[in-house]
């Protein structure tokens, strides 16, 4: 059996079952370039320096214990593909309880998200406030600069999570977040695509 | 990004009981070769195999061995039954690296090829064979556990929460414990594909806020969690450990998943040859499994019936059979046991309960990796790792057994480009998305493939078991499709590779050679570089 660079790796994180490790191991023991090839791979590992503190879920996935559905319209003005500035429509699917909640846009920029509304008290928005359409709640927002995939995402405190506006961004967060986390807030998240002209 | 702290030191997992002395390994195979020559009678040639304290089983075993007509090339013989020379170094190694000197010591004596000496040759080999699957396929498993009572203590907290569905409290906890092994994973995956860093550390971050979910699954199929659990079990003993969980409904439908496979039911319909319908010998089969041993006794025996009919003479052709075999077998088990959610005190009993969680983790993020590899990074959570044991329905007959054209048929996929397809509608009925490739290819499947409305479920559930084995068997030769350089003399050549071993039912591509060749580069480097394939 050939000792490729994969089957190194696998032994390397542990993934082998016994008896594949068994064959790895011996294969190092008798092969002084190997062990070497194994060192040279172990080094080569990276991990993410600082993850992002929000845990949002990936694309089509219900977010939270009640589970919330998000999925991407383009706006029906516009034909053809999504340009950088055009509108675009979020779709929240229903959800099974009636507590009063607001809404909180995210988008993910250098891998980090980032919360693009409300960035002002005042600005905060019930999501009864929000069009409703077929039973779901409609978002009108517009795609950003860049080209390629974009993440965006939605999450829906209750009203009685508050944050704390005099705080710095992420501090200012941090129960939402939390919350998230705990699934105690409803979210989901779409990727929608720019593509280059 | 940062280096991993991924730190295995030297040397891990090779058991001392795994490795002999030169002395020990010439001793086991001077008695081995010795016995094997003094023509011993069918029903003992099976004394290293756990079902040889089985006599229904051993019974069958023994008419196969009987019926089989063995013939061994000149070295096959003579590395079963030529004398142990002299001299061969002395080493602690297992017994694999032993043999391996033998091989390299060219010292062994020609063998005359008799049909005595075929016969002892097949007894040899099966012997062997039982010694090894005992060795890899279950000594190799059962090794002590590190215990570390707080982290013990969460993992069993957070396995509670999960069985009894109410997981979120925990979410923190569980990942603080289980995530790194699935980082670990993952990033193992993403450097071997040589992925570019920026990738890489994307692909971590996005696994971060995937994990939780993976482990829920998405309410309509199997839950990671669930899939995991499975492989925790597995450490005790990668099919008892399993089968120990199963309740009576369990037990029934692993019968009747064993009665109604082609390869299968053959096994087991020699077992109960008095019993003439599937259903009975279901029932009686479900019966047996009360005793989990008696699974690990048939899969053994359908192994050996497997060797005894596809005769490999070389030796890593037979491991491929014994691996592919209880690779199969073992990968419908965990699907039998992530239906049932009420063994959770199975898993807690178990000693060193977070380091087995870490392995099982790992080894599930490692496939997991590989199929989100395929699918781009979407991190979908419903898409079951193990894929879910189906049922067949009494109304579908197995495939029949010359299955040519079905390899042929796999390897045009694979030309085509469409083998992440393939696996994809073999999981899950559907490729998600709506390629006109893909269509025309499931066109091109013959007509008595197909179910008697025309469906495709036969050819899933065949390839449910048998994808693995039709992949393994392409290997070689898409490796050589991979080596032809794309010139005026592809064309040709390609053909002349393929066209031995195309079924006629299959219609032959005439164009899109240097393409063809693209497709199995790649899929010669997924095959060579998934270890779980």
């Amino acid at each position: 059996m050939p000792v490729t660079d994969a089957l190194l790796h696998a032994w390397i994180s542990g993934a082998l079952e016994p008896p594949r490790a068994l064959e790895i191991e011996e294969a190092l023991r008798d092969d002084a370039e190997l062990r070497a090839r194994l060192e040279r791979l172990r080094s080569q590992l990276r991990m993410p320096d600082a993850p992002s503190a929000w845990r949002l879920p990936p694309p089509g996935v219900l977010g939270g214990r009640l589970g919330l559905g998000v999925s991407f319209q383009p706006a029906e003005v516009f034909g053809g593909p999504l340009r950088p500035g055009d509108r675009f429509q979020l779709r929240l699917g229903s959800l099974t309880d009636a507590e009063p909640r607001w809404v909180v846009v995210l988008r993910k920029l250098d891998a980090r998200w980032r919360v693009v509304f409300p960035t002002d008290p005042r600005d905060r928005l019930a999501l009864t406030d929000l069009p409703e359409e077929d039973g779901e709640r409609v978002l009108d927002l517009s795609a950003g600069p860049e080209r390629g995939t974009q993440r965006w995402a939605v999450a829906l405190p209750a009203v009685g999570i508050d944050v704390d506006w005099s705080q710095p961004d992420i501090e200012r967060w941090r129960p939402v977040i939390h919350a998230v986390a705990a699934g105690e807030i409803p979210c989901g998240s779409v990727e929608i695509e720019v593509p280059a002209p | 990004m940062t280096q991993s702290g991924t730190e295995r030191d030297l040397p891990p997992l090779v058991e001392p009981e795994s490795r002999m002395s030169t002395a020990e390994w010439v001793e086991e195979r001077e008695e081995r070769r010795a016995f094997a020559l003094s023509s011993p009678p069918a029903h003992a040639a099976f004394r290293s195999w756990s079902f040889a304290a089985h006599p229904a089983l051993l019974a069958v075993a023994a008419r196969a061995l009987d019926a089989a007509s063995p013939a061994p090339s000149g070295p096959a013989l003579a590395l079963a039954l030529a004398p142990t020379p002299a001299g061969l170094p002395d080493t602690r190694a297992t017994r694999r690296t032993h043999e391996r000197g033998l091989v390299d010591s060219r010292a062994l004596a020609p063998l005359d090829d008799t049909p005595a000496n075929g016969r002892a040759w097949q007894v040899a080999e099966l012997d062997r064979l039982g010694r090894e699957v005992e060795d890899r396929e279950r000594r190799s498993w059962r090794r002590s556990w590190p215990q570390d009572p707080a982290r013990d203590a969460g993992a069993a907290e957070v396995w509670a929460a999960l069985f009894s569905g109410n997981p979120w409290g925990l979410r923190e906890r569980c990942e603080a414990l289980w995530l790194g092994p699935a980082m670990r994973s993952f990033a193992g995956v993403l450097t071997a594909r040589e992925l570019p860093m920026d990738v890489r550390a994307s692909v971590l971050d996005d696994l971060r806020e995937a994990f939780f979910y993976r482990l829920l699954g998405d309410r309509t199929s199997t839950p990671g969690w669930l899939e995991i659990a499975a492989r925790v079990v597995e450490t005790v003993e990668p099919v008892i450990g399993p089968a120990h969980t199963l309740s009576s409904t369990g037990r029934a439908a692993a019968a009747g998943c064993v009665t109604s496979r082609a390869g299968w039911g053959a096994t087991t319909a020699a077992v109960f040859a008095d019993l003439p319908d599937r259903e009975g010998r279901a029932g009686a089969l479900a019966g047996l499994f009360e005793d989990p041993a008696v699974l690990e006794a048939l899969l053994d025996l359908h192994t050996v019936l497997r060797l005894l009919d596809v005769q490999p003479d070389d030796r890593a052709a037979m491991w491929r059979v014994v691996t592919q075999n209880r690779g199969k077998a073992r990968g419908r088990l965990r699907a039998l046991v992530s239906r049932e959610a009420s063994w959770l005190p199975v898993l807690l009993a178990l000693d060193g309960l977070q380091a087995r969680t870490e392995v099982a983790v790992a080894r599930f993020a490692w496939s997991w990796a590989w199929q989100e590899m395929s699918r781009g990074f979407s991190f979908d959570a419903g898409r079951p790792t193990t894929p879910p044991c189906e049922d067949v329905p009494d109304t579908l007959a197995p495939l029949a057994d010359d299955l040519s054209a079905m390899r042929t048929w796999v390897l045009l996929v694979v030309l085509k480009g469409r083998y992440a397809h393939l696996e994809r509608w073999v999981r899950t009925g559907g490729t998600g998305d709506r390629d006109s490739t893909w269509a025309r290819l499931l066109k091109d499947l013959p007509p008595h493939y197909l179910d008697p409305d025309g469906g495709y479920k036969r050819v899933r559930i065949h390839l449910h078991e048998g994808l693995v084995g039709h992949a393994d068997s392409l290997r070689v030769l898409l490796a050589d499709i991979a080596d032809l350089s794309i010139d005026r003399q592809l064309k040709d050549r390609m053909l002349a590779l393929i066209e031995p071993v195309w079924s006629r039912e299959i219609p032959q591509p005439r164009s899109g050679f240097p393409t063809f060749v693209e497709n199995a580069r790649d899929a010669a480097r997924l095959f060579e570089e998934d270890p779980c394939l």
